[in-house]
């Protein structure tokens, strides 16, 4: 492994960050933002920088630094999930009264919590690194490679796995759709996922 | 249709109103994580219930409260594995299945507790340790404390957390190096006293009810390790962190913790470690996970006491009482005896690492099942052991206001 500080000696530790903190800050915040409830999710944002500030000299250089930041937020996004809501996501699982609407996280629950429109239900009727895979690659727009190292597995293996999932939700929305167009108009049956989608509450704006 | 387009186009964030790296918002935390001032203590409202073990690629590291960050920095990119989940760990033997089958026993027969109606709040209260960390320019340390904390839960998820922090004291002779260093520009070792009110879905997802749950051990077994209840990495570690999740529901049936005690029974790799004395000094009946630790976790020590000259904190001059592990069953081996004594040749566990084995345990009343605490330890190869981390459960019961407290009787 290249270490950063071998890389470019004669640039402070700090300078050296602040340019990965700079380039990168955006699209952690949407990964948080996309499996962390808003309130929680600038305190994972800031917890995601602290650790890599902390082991700074451990991140590997570009573009590997990238993914290990996307690798560091998604402990911390899954370890949210797990300190923070465990308890309380079994009992949403098990109440009879959905719970607020949003997505767990990378390592949360299969299925867990009520019905947030069709592409979103499909989603979180996955296993969750199934799950993951897709959203890496669709919502976090990393590379299928990229997304490999983030899951820390090998590029053939997530294939199958993005495949797999995709294949999943297609086939869960085709149930989905089929359904509704027994029990709309015809007329508004294909724009069913995107009315669903605006009934949902943005992560970001709840 | 494009599947593909149909999920990117179901992204709950727009890219495009994600703040830049240039952004006041990216420059304020770049501003404070430089200057060290982005400690975690007790800025979220949640916690994890109890003491969790993450172990990734050897290392292990014990969290408790508001810990979260230790297994964060323990977790790699790749995401971690229970060591649990790789097999290896043996059925548990008779005594521990007798012992888990008595306290199944025993909780058959408690009286039902009542789940919070509406307008009413479940409420908890528990002390056990924290942890914050603070990172400036060339320093990191962290400071382990008493976390007091009491928290009302209503059936809307509404409620109140009140959260004290007290005899701060330093993990490690470096830590406390790395804030002396800092002089004056360190922050008080501990936060002020936080007492936060909860409108409706602040503190929980939805109401409560445990009720759907079955009570057969086989279907709850299943139900568990399938990651139906409650999502996590598979194995057998995982499965005994969820056991005492639902053990720790203080309003699950006396027939869904009859039942859980049962499936405890059946996980491979738990073991019977006997009476232990809980950091509150209460006596229970002790069950453990043990994990390997091949390499020592620094958490709770051998404290070194967080007194010194520069810091402002009302706290920093206290001397640490850390609490000192008070088990008086610190082997993971599997002992018959309920009072079974440190053995100096402590199994290194199925992890046999270099380091020894960490006990991640459950500590309940033999009187009621109740759970009363919960403890991480490490048991080094030569049967020392150190305290990692714990959660003492105190007081819990359905009151009417987030201003009540239930009357002393039973732990949760």
């Amino acid at each position: 492994m290249i270490l950063r500080n071998a890389d470019s000696p004669a640039v402070s530790a700090a300078e050296r960050f602040e340019a990965l903190y700079t380039g990168s800050y955006q699209e952690i915040t949407g990964y948080v933002r996309r499996r962390v409830p808003p309130d929680a999710a600038d305190d994972v944002v800031a917890q995601v920088f602290t650790v890599a500030w902390r082991r700074f000299g451990q991140v590997p250089g570009p573009p590997q630094d990238r993914l290990w930041l996307f690798g560091v937020a998604r402990n911390c996004a899954a370890e949210h999930h797990r300190s923070a809501t465990r308890w309380l996501r079994l009992r949403a699982r098990l109440s009879q009264e959905p719970a607020a609407a949003h997505l767990p996280g990378p390592d949360g629950p299969d299925g867990a919590g009520p019905d947030p429109g069709p592409v979103l239900a499909a989603l979180a009727s996955l296993k969750p690194r199934d799950r993951e895979a897709l959203q890496l690659v669709l919502w976090d727009e990393l590379s299928h490679t990229e997304a490999a190292a983030v899951l820390g597995c090998t590029v053939n293996a997530f294939e199958l796995r993005y495949r797999r999932a995709r294949n999943r939700v297609r086939d869960a929305l085709a149930a989905a759709w089929a359904d509704a167009a027994r029990g709309i108009p015809a007329s508004d049956t294909p724009a069913g996922p995107r009315h669903a989608r605006t009934a949902v509450p943005r992560m970001d704006q709840r | 249709m494009n599947i593909e387009t149909e999920i990117r186009a179901a992204n709950p964030v727009d890219p495009g109103a994600l703040p830049s790296g240039d952004s006041p918002q990216a420059h304020r935390l770049l501003a404070r994580i430089l200057n060290g001032t982005t400690g975690y203590r007790g800025s979220a409202p949640h916690r994890r219930r109890g003491l969790v073990l993450t172990i990734s690629g050897g290392a292990a590291t014990a969290a408790a409260g508001a810990t979260a960050l230790a297994i964060a920095l323990t977790a790699g990119p790749a995401g971690t594995a229970l060591p649990g989940a790789a097999g290896g760990h043996a059925r548990p033997v008779h005594a521990t299945v007798a012992a888990l089958y008595k306290l199944s026993r025993v909780a058959a027969k408690q009286r039902a507790s009542t789940a919070p109606g509406p307008g009413q709040f479940q409420y908890t209260s528990s002390v056990g340790t924290g942890e914050a960390c603070t990172v400036a320019d060339h320093h990191y340390y962290c400071v382990n404390f008493r976390d007091q904390r009491e928290i009302w839960i209503g059936q809307d998820g509404s409620g109140r957390m009140r959260d004290t922090q007290a005899h701060p004291f330093f993990p490690t002779a470096k830590d406390r190096q790395q804030w002396r260093a800092m002089g004056k520009t360190a922050p008080p070792l501990v936060g002020p006293p936080s007492d936060e009110h909860y409108g409706p879905g602040g503190l929980s997802d939805g109401p409560v009810d445990l009720s759907k749950l079955p009570t057969d051990p086989a279907q709850l077994a299943t139900m568990i390790s399938s990651r139906k209840i409650e999502g996590g990495p598979p194995g057998p570690a995982e499965d005994f962190v969820q056991v005492g999740d639902l053990l720790r529901e203080s309003d699950a049936s006396p027939a869904l913790r009859a039942a859980l005690f049962k499936v405890a029974a059946g996980i491979p790799g738990v073991k019977l470690l006997g009476t232990v004395t809980d950091s509150d000094g209460r006596s229970g009946i002790a069950i453990a996970f043990p994990h390997s630790a091949s390499n020592e976790p620094s958490a709770m020590p051998s404290a070194v006491p967080a007194s010194g000259p520069t810091n402002s904190s009302a706290n920093s001059s206290t001397p640490s009482p850390a609490p000192t592990y008070s088990g008086s069953a610190a082997s993971p081996s599997d002992s018959p005896s309920p009072s079974a004594s440190p053995s100096p040749s402590a199994s290194p566990g199925p992890g046999d690492g270099s380091q020894g084995t960490v006990l991640n345990e459950l500590i309940f009343d033999p009187d009621t099942s109740g759970l009363l605490a919960e403890q991480t330890v490490l048991v080094r190869p030569d049967g020392s052991t150190k305290l990692l981390g714990y959660s003492d459960y105190l007081l819990s019961g359905v009151v009417d206001s987030v201003s009540d407290v239930p009357p002393p009787s039973s732990v949760p």
